[in-house]
């Protein structure tokens, strides 16, 4: 398997401050035809990840990366106009909210059409046919009557549907979906995970899935990749990582998704909450929630320096951890110097 | 607290692949999609009566040479200052002219330099506004600085001032309507483009790649269209009745044309004598611009009720 996707050390700032890390250090390799699921809670960074990657951060952050390829082309190196085209083209977008993305004063038929017609210069007639044909193909009965309805017409399943056919119609190579059935009820849910499925067997694309529920991430992923914090802190094959999860803010994540009450009734919940990326330290930005790390006694090391992503003895080879508890093995003394001290 | 080793039974997570590689299934979704406002949309009463009394009034000035009973410059001294009869409905003036022809010809002045002075400021305010709006920055800050300064001289001061300096003749009052005309324009264009920008089918839009022109032209604009629209009805009263107060001060329209300021004016010594001269024009522009002014405020009730 060839890598669709390479993201080398992306790091986001506010300005030009080094201090303000909101993504650090990130590394991802998406392959052709593979689902890798970014998980993490909110403002983790797992949205501010994708829209780094289709270069439209909002104006103060400022991205660096090592490299950032998808398809071969360098995404650093290209130009405005060549970007354009990457995004909706080699990288199509899906998104939390179905129905705030279409523009209200546009039919459904006016958004599938425009990438059809950007990218596969289509007329004004050959467009609009091959639009109801992709609406059909994303499941959308009546599609000669759905092209002209309005976003406030549809209901959200529909809506995502048609923001899938819309993402389609550039024939992407890879397919980021934010979030794309969390503001969606459960049958729905499922509905457009199937879809979304399909589509990707169907076209062989790849799929950078991000969402925040396991459960969600479960029924689509190949691999996974849990972000907190800015920072990935654990990642391998999806059956793998959900089954033995070695980082303890991975594990905390897999007990929240079960929903599972205690023996006073309480269901598990993260202890504290994720503070914000101006105040980072030099340990692990999981220290001061974690339990693991008080209960091994390894707070001074955990909040001293951070380990590296490394393979943490569970499984197989790249199932990765950044843990000083689940890979004991790598003390800071034979481990190489953590790169960044502050 | 190793989860691998305790599955519960009700373990909502699958491990494992992509288990569903079956086609959608559309039926489940599809019945529960709700159809709304296919049907005809109503028209608010203000729309309609607007609609209706602009429509009456453009119809009636259009057909002007055919329908007036008089040449509206034919003098008749004997029959000055008239009252109201069988031929002269509205009787006639201080040089025994008709003056119901006299309000329906001055009434094509009046409604088309405003109409023209509006189009010209809505177009260009639109442009401006928008254009700030999206480079932001110096460009932005600059243009609202002479908005600015623009909109703290009274419009009618600036014409005063423009004709007085260039003459009056009819491209004059144009300019110098249209100097301080465009600013409210762009204010809400500015604005309007803003609110657009920040809401989510934009970022969705540039996620999908759409350049920044077609972003503008097929998003922002068709969305701030109908408060812009509704705006430049509303304008379109307070420019006939600029127009007129320039007439009324004798730098408008030049006679021998009229249109409904200069004949106000005109009337204004004869006020006791034949008070139609002056209340007969005054009621066309009153009329002309509540038809207009209620065409807006129906485009924005409309608006308004879509939008809930």
């Amino acid at each position: 398997m060839n890598a669709l996707l390479t993201v080398d050390n992306l790091t986001v700032r506010a300005g030009a401050d080094p201090a303000t890390r909101i993504l650090d250090g990130v590394s991802l390799t998406i392959h052709e035809g593979e689902v890798l699921a970014l998980v993490g809670e909110s403002g983790s960074g797992k949205s501010m990840t994708a829209l780094a990657l289709i270069r439209l951060l909002p104006a103060p952050l400022v991205a660096e990366a090592g490299a950032l390829t998808v398809a071969g082309e360098d995404l650093l190196a290209a130009g405005e106009r060549r970007m354009n085209a990457i995004r909706g083209g080699t990288i199509g977008m899906l998104f939390q909210q179905p129905k705030r993305m279409l523009d209200p004063t546009a039919t459904v038929g006016a958004h599938v059409a425009e990438p059809l017609r950007r990218f596969g210069r289509l007329s004004r007639a050959a467009a609009r046919r091959a639009t109801v044909e992709l609406l059909a193909d994303v499941g959308i009965p009546e599609p000669r009557r759905r092209a002209r309805a309005y976003a406030h017409q549809l209901s959200g399943g529909i809506a995502q549907r048609v923001m899938i056919a819309t993402a389609l119609a550039g024939q992407p190579r890879l397919l980021i979906a934010d979030e794309p059935t969390t503001a969606l009820d459960a049958t729905v849910e499922a509905q457009i995970l199937r879809l979304i499925a399909a589509k990707k067997a169907e076209l062989g694309m790849s799929v950078l899935f991000i969402s925040h529920d396991l459960r969600v991430v479960s029924a689509i992923a190949d691999r996974i990749a849990v972000m907190y914090a800015g920072r990935i802190v654990e990642q391998g094959p999806a059956a793998e990582l959900l089954a033995a999860p070695q980082h303890p803010y991975t594990r905390a994540l897999v007990e929240c998704s079960l929903l599972r009450p205690d023996e006073h009734g309480e269901l598990y919940a993260i202890p504290g909450h994720a503070g914000p990326a101006l105040s980072l330290t030099a340990g692990c930005r999981f220290q001061p929630r974690c339990a693991a790390s008080h209960a091994a006694r390894l707070e001074h090391q955990c909040a001293a320096a951070e380990p590296e992503l490394a393979f943490s003895g569970g499984g197989s080879a790249d199932h990765t951890t950044r843990c000083w508890v689940a890979s004991p093995q790598a003390a800071p003394s034979h481990a190489a110097q953590p790169k960044e001290q502050v | 607290m190793s989860l691998a080793d305790t599955p519960h039974p009700a373990h909502p997570v699958r491990p494992g692949g992509p288990v569903h590689p079956g086609g959608p299934a559309p039926g489940a979704e599809a019945a529960p999609v709700a159809e709304r406002g296919t049907g005809p949309r109503r028209w608010p009463p203000s729309l309609l009566v607007g609609t209706f009394l602009t429509g009456a009034i453009l119809l009636v000035l259009l057909l002007t040479p055919w329908l007036a009973p008089h040449d509206p410059a034919a003098q008749d001294l004997a029959q000055r200052l008239a009252p109201p009869s069988g031929s002269h409905p509205l009787g006639t003036d201080q040089l025994g002219r008709d003056v119901l022809s006299r309000i329906m010809d001055g009434g094509r002045f009046s409604v088309s330099i405003a109409a023209i002075t509006l189009v010209i400021c809505a177009v260009s305010g639109t442009l401006i506004g928008m254009v700030a709006a999206r480079r932001g920055g110096a460009l932005d800050e600059f243009v609202m600085r002479v908005t600015d300064v623009l909109l703290a001289f009274p419009e009618i001061i600036v014409a005063m001032f423009l004709v007085a300096v260039l003459g009056a003749n009819y491209l004059t009052l144009i300019v110098a309507l249209v100097i301080g005309g465009w600013t409210p324009f762009a204010r809400l264009a500015r604005s309007l483009t803003l609110e657009i920008n920040a809401r989510d089918f934009i970022e969705a839009a540039r996620a999908l790649g759409c350049s920044r022109r077609f972003i503008v032209l097929r998003h922002v604009l068709p969305n701030a269209l109908s408060p812009l629209l509704a705006h430049a009805a509303l304008r379109f009263g307070h420019k006939l009745i600029t127009v007129g107060a320039l007439s009324f001060l004798g730098l408008g329209v030049q006679p021998p044309d009229a249109d409904w300021g200069s004949m106000l004016a005109d009337g204004q010594p004869y006020l006791t004598q034949a008070p139609g001269l002056v209340v007969h024009p005054g009621l066309a522009i009153f009329v002309t611009a509540l038809g207009v002014t209620l065409i807006g405020q129906g485009i924005d009730t409309r608006r308004k009720a879509k939008e809930l």
